[in-house]
């Protein structure tokens, strides 16, 4: 597959800390939606404004997570790496991130 | 993905990513801009699409022909000089629902203040103070950039440097905004 710029992987578990947590106190199912509903909002907010301000940073976060994520024997390609990536502009990381709910692709990725 | 052949695929070797441009077409593959050739039997383009702004449905407003891309937009929901309408375009990076939301509250509470006033016509309108307001395109390109806005910019709505005359593409901000417009404000212009 050819891309003209890169794709950023969130790699991160399909589950919520927050309502687990809130279930565990056994919060009624209405108020566990509405506090979740604005933590996931609020902390979406926060990472796309991020991407503006500290998008160098970012990206280095996103393909450390990558990395961290179960499995050993890594192998990011070219297209995963931003940092060797003439085409990873700034600007593109804002449009470029996307989450893999548990990690699917990084798996298949890294066993190759 | 269906049955994960995507990933079996780049696992067993047989599909990889490659991140470049198009240089043009030679007889075995792709010329890369970085000078790398890309061999390929086949080519399958999947380089996006071709905007349809307003479904291409050809507008008139009293007789004349609307330009959409010479209008400038209210908040990315309605736009100069073209009366009763509001168009839902929601969020690249937040679900496209929650702008739709706020935006058919707004037209309710709209709706509402035209009952009250007795207007059967609501048209958003530059301001005074929005006069010598630089129009520019739709969407910043540092912003949000893919190839499928940037070959459909020119047919977009212009937009402004202030709050009011754009899409901020911020729901977190636009939650709070949205309920807070002043009804009575001088961008909208009632008959």
């Amino acid at each position: 597959m050819l891309q003209r710029s890169p794709t950023y992987y969130v790699a991160a578990r399909n589950v919520n800390d927050l309502a687990e947590t809130l279930r565990e106190l056994q919060i009624d199912d209405a108020w566990i939606h509405e506090i979740v509903r604005r933590k996931v909002l609020h902390d979406q907010a926060a990472f796309a404004r991020r991407t503006f301000e500290d998008s160098d940073t970012v990206k280095q976060e996103l393909i450390a997570g990558v990395r961290a994520a179960p499995r050993p024997r890594l192998r990011c390609g070219d297209s995963l790496h931003p940092e060797v990536q003439a085409l990873a502009t700034a600007p593109r990381v804002r449009a470029r991130w996307r989450p893999v709910p548990g990690n699917p692709l990084g798996q298949g990725i890294r066993r190759h | 993905v269906p049955d994960g052949d995507l990933f079996q695929g780049i696992r067993s070797g047989k599909a990889s990513v490659v991140t470049d441009e198009i240089e043009r077409f030679t007889e075995t593959g792709i010329l890369l801009k970085s000078g790398t050739m890309l061999e390929a039997d086949i080519v399958v383009t999947a380089t996006g699409f071709h905007l349809c702004v307003l479904g291409d449905i050809d507008f008139t407003i009293d007789g004349k022909p609307l330009v959409f891309s010479d209008t400038v937009t209210y908040r990315g929901m309605m736009f100069t000089g073209v009366p009763n309408m509001a168009w839902v375009f929601g969020y690249f990076r937040a679900s496209w629902t929650l702008r739709a939301d706020l935006v058919a509250d707004f037209v309710c509470r709209l709706l509402n203040h035209m009952k009250q006033k007795g207007a059967g016509r609501v048209t958003a309108a530059l301001r005074p103070e929005d006069q010598d307001m630089p129009l520019l395109p739709w969407i910043d390109t540092e912003n949000f950039n893919p190839g499928y806005v940037l070959r459909g910019m020119h047919l977009l709505p212009k937009r402004g440097n202030k709050p009011e005359w754009q899409h901020s593409q911020d729901y977190w901000s636009e939650k709070d905004q949205f309920p807070a417009i002043d009804l009575d404000d001088k961008a909208f212009v009632y008959a």
